[in-house]
């Protein structure tokens, strides 16, 4: 187990909610890309893990291209560049596309090194610290360990629609076939709902109010000021 | 009214993190479709909001709150590695959901009518927060974001009703929500 990991998630989320709230009120290109370097950097220091941001690499592609694209055809700012038709281009257009591209790669990367790093326990956990009853805290964990299970279940239903005869090549039979993959799915999940929840019942799961765990939180004195000293630096950052 | 709005068993519960995952599988397959569609490059997810709003609706009418928001949640939060909208997604998917369930505790939910009035409130609230999610995140226009969001309403309305009212009655039928 790295150092991060280790660390108090009530540490880990609000270092992530302030890089968060710090992009989204920000409007400057320079400090969206900060903040990106920040996240990056931090894990590089502290994990040398950048695996989880490689997956992020075509979403953010596609999504850049996608904000390029729609700046270009419709801000309004700036002084008119280039005319053809009714399309013209502003030169306000690109700035805005920067900040729009930074501030979404920003968001996105706080927000994956957060889920990356805290393992459910420690997410239960801290939900049950804030007094939430362990019935739906627990329900965290269910998540992760249903999450690969259902994404394999989904997978071979579509391999074994294909197999037998139904095209996926074109767009179109893309969304012909999106109902045939999904609906078994959906019917398989909710009757493994009964199954799953008649054997949870059964080992007792919420038979009692409370119930003990493993592992417990306890925010050290250092998280502590870490916290504190984070907040400060948010707080002038942001509103002074 | 409390009894139709709310259901806290473990089954409930459960089905609201299996069904989530469905809805997360779902939109990560819609949302890839889109991408490919010229709708889709510009920044209308019409394939996409339609399932949003059938599966919000779908797990809202089969396991009711406090199911209907964990699912939507697990979604939204879940959706930070195929999304960069998942910040308006947290508040959407609350709302939409919310929206179903307010029109499911007051009707049967077993006419037309009923459906397309908690798919009219689901679609529209949904994709409001949505479309402020594309100002403030992406950066667009405001009257880009509105005229997106209302194409996006329009597509996805009557569809998402169309594949509701349907999936939940054959779910019903097949006798596997009781």
């Amino acid at each position: 187990m790295t150092w991060v990991e280790e660390l108090d998630p009530r540490t880990k989320l609000a270092w992530c909610l302030c890089l968060i709230l710090s992009a989204l009120l920000s409007n400057v290109v320079m400090v969206e890309v900060g903040i990106l370097i920040l996240v990056i950097a931090t894990d590089c220091f502290f994990s040398r893990d950048l695996k989880s941001y490689r997956i992020l690499l075509p979403v953010i592609l596609v999504v850049a291209s996608q904000i390029l694209i729609i700046q270009l055809l419709f801000c309004r700012e700036g002084v008119p560049l280039w005319q053809w038709g009714v399309i013209s281009v502003y030169s306000g257009a690109t700035p805005a596309a920067a900040l729009g591209i930074s501030r979404t790669a920003a968001v996105t990367f706080a927000a994956v090194q957060f889920m990356t790093r805290t393992p459910a326990m420690d997410v239960a956990l801290m939900l049950v610290s804030w007094r939430i009853p362990y019935r739906y805290a627990m329900l965290t964990i269910v998540a992760k360990r249903f999450l690969p299970l259902m994404q394999r279940e989904y997978r071979a239903i579509s391999e074994s629609q294909s197999i037998r005869g139904i095209p996926t090549d074109g767009i179109k039979d893309k969304i012909k076939s999106l109902p045939l993959a999904l609906m078994p799915l959906l019917f398989r999940a909710v009757r493994r709902t009964s199954d799953i929840a008649l054997s949870m019942e059964l080992k007792g799961y919420g038979r009692s109010n409370q119930r003990t765990f493993e592992k417990q939180l306890c925010l050290k004195n250092r998280e502590k000021i870490g916290m504190l000293l984070l907040f400060s630096v948010f707080i002038a950052a942001n509103f002074i | 009214m409390n009894k139709k709005f709310f259901r806290t068993d473990t089954k409930a519960l459960v089905g609201s993190i299996i069904l989530g995952i469905v809805f997360l599988i779902a939109s990560q397959a819609s949302g890839f479709i889109d991408n490919l569609l010229p709708t889709g490059k510009a920044g209308m997810y019409l394939i996409n909001g339609t399932v949003w709003a059938s599966f919000t609706a779908l797990i809202v009418l089969l396991y009711k709150q406090p199911a209907g928001l964990i699912a939507a949640e697990v979604e939204a939060f879940t959706s930070v590695f195929y999304s960069p909208l998942w910040v308006a997604f947290i508040f959407a998917n609350a709302v939409g959901s919310l929206a179903v369930s307010f029109v499911a505790a007051r009707y049967s939910m077993e006419k037309w009518s009923h459906h397309i009035l908690a798919m009219f409130f689901c679609n529209v609230l949904g994709n409001a927060i949505a479309g402020v999610g594309l100002v403030t995140i992406f950066q667009l226009p405001v009257s880009v974001a509105i005229v997106e969001t209302l194409i996006t309403i329009a597509v996805a309305w009557p569809l998402s009703t169309i594949v509701t009212k349907l999936v939940y009655d054959s779910i019903k039928n097949s006798g596997l929500a009781r």
